[in-house]
């Protein structure tokens, strides 16, 4: 392997789907010719470019027509109302505050059950499981809705969790990053802000996330080391945080862990 | 429709923010069979990309006040139908109708394509097939970029706006996906 090599090989990819400046292409083109195994890496790259751009260029109409379409965007937006806003992927502010109101739901249903709260409102309905007599149901419901509110949080924590770590490991292999250090200025700032949410998670329902115990402590192993980079990290450092990852198969685990936590 | 047709988007956007609903109608044919596009590409599911088009619209609509007046309402639309079949596939997964996810550590066992005329021979439905195949293998991010480079023709920059992610990560997105999906596919055909 010479210089020309380790600055170009890993440029090749994008050479072949026309991402590289002219000069750039030009260096990396030169080099794949006077390279055999460059020259024939960059043409089987190539053809896959090319086999993508056929099956992009296929028509494909729409399965039903404009006006149909139309129609049914119309509808939906009656149907919704225009002040409704779409729902957006949850952050810290809004898990926190499902966290509060499941939290404060069951203490309310405790506290009924126990007769400390004064009902207000004769007609809500819970007040009518409540004024049934039945506490241990009572408690029993809330309780179910906290372990699934857990278990969602904690889906949604590893989802993000295996964001970073995705990043972590793309930035490793950055062919545009200096070659000593790469810039994990974002993935750290995310870490430390999801070690903060798994803190708040766990306190809520540990025994609803017996089964991503050892998952999530993996993780967040992993977070902390990524949360305690600095911003311009040596490259090494954060290549063995790649390689730990790759090793744990931990992009995996928190798939089927996600899968298992979300399931009903 | 023919009235529209000097009509800028973001003067069409600027009308459906005053309240104009008529004006949905010139973008959405503007707009909807490259978002069409773009959700087939990543999800490559008719029904699914169709449900995302309509919802990329539908969001148009109720979030139009809050687009800044500046901006592109394609490019709005775009990173909204890019980010709604990541969520569609997320839910997929979830509920296990997703296609077999191969992820990254299992990668180096498989046995790398050598014969570099495989990809050539590939005709136009066993390519459609071979990129259905070799699609799974790649994260929700390198399809992402994927898609929108080759179905969109987005530059790098405008695909590293769209996803919210450095341009750095855009590049080694594309350069890992590429390289996957030539050997995926140069292994359909053997």
């Amino acid at each position: 392997m010479n210089l020309s090599h380790y600055l170009h090989s890993g440029r090749l990819g994008l050479l072949a789907a026309g991402a590289l400046s002219p000069a750039e292409a030009d260096a990396v083109r030169t080099h794949a010719s006077r390279c055999p195994s460059c020259g024939l890496e960059l043409g089987d790259l190539e053809r896959a470019h090319k086999r993508l751009l056929e099956d992009a260029a296929i028509e494909r109409p729409l399965p039903i027509s404009s006006e149909a379409l139309r129609t049914r965007v119309f509808a939906q937006i009656r149907a919704e109302g225009r002040s409704r806003v779409a729902p957006r992927a949850w952050g810290i502010t809004q898990l926190a505050a499902a966290f509060g109101l499941v939290i404060a739901g069951v203490a309310v249903g405790f506290l009924w059950s126990k007769g400390g709260i004064a009902p207000s409102d004769p007609s809500r309905p819970a007040m009518e499981i409540a004024d049934g007599g039945d506490a241990a149901m009572n408690a029993e419901f809330y309780e179910r809705i906290e372990k699934s509110q857990t278990r969602a949080n904690a889906a949604r924590y590893l989802s993000e969790a295996q964001d970073v770590l995705i990043q972590v490991t793309a930035a490793a292999d950055c062919p545009d990053s200096p070659k000593d250090s790469v810039d994990v200025t974002r993935e750290s700032e995310t870490s430390r802000s999801l070690l903060q949410r798994r803190a708040a998670i766990v306190s809520g329902s540990p025994e609803a996330l017996v089964a991503a115990r050892g998952v999530m402590e993996e993780v967040e192993g992993l977070l902390q080391e990524v949360a305690d980079l600095p911003q311009c990290s040596r490259r090494s450092d954060v290549d063995a945080i790649a390689r730990r990852v790759d090793r744990k198969k931990l992009l995996m685990k928190i798939d089927l862990m996600t899968q298992e936590l979300a399931a009903p | 429709m023919d009235s529209w047709s000097g009509v800028a988007d973001t003067d069409l956007l600027a009308r459906l923010r005053a309240g104009d609903e008529d004006a949905l109608s010139p973008l959405m044919a503007r707009h909807e069979r490259r978002l069409y596009g773009i959700a087939y590409g990543y999800l490559r599911n008719a029904d699914d990309a169709l449900e995302v088009v309509q919802d990329s619209f539908v969001k148009l609509y109720q979030l139009c006040a809050k687009i800044d007046a500046r901006a592109e309402p394609g490019a709005w639309l775009t990173r909204v139908a890019i980010n709604g079949a990541i969520d569609r596939y997320r839910q997929r997964k979830r509920r296990g109708v997703h296609e077999t996810t191969v992820e990254s550590e299992e990668w180096p066992e498989l046995a790398v394509q050598r014969d570099p005329s495989a990809i050539d021979h590939l005709h136009a439905e066993d390519s459609r097939r071979a990129i259905e195949r070799a699609l799974p293998y790649l994260n929700e991010r390198q399809r992402a970029v994927v898609t929108l480079r080759h179905f969109s023709e987005l530059s790098l920059d405008e695909i590293a706006s769209t996803l919210g992610v450095r341009i750095g990560t855009v590049k080694s997105s594309l350069n890992r996906a590429l390289a996957r999906l030539k050997t995926v596919m140069g292994e359909a055909r053997a």
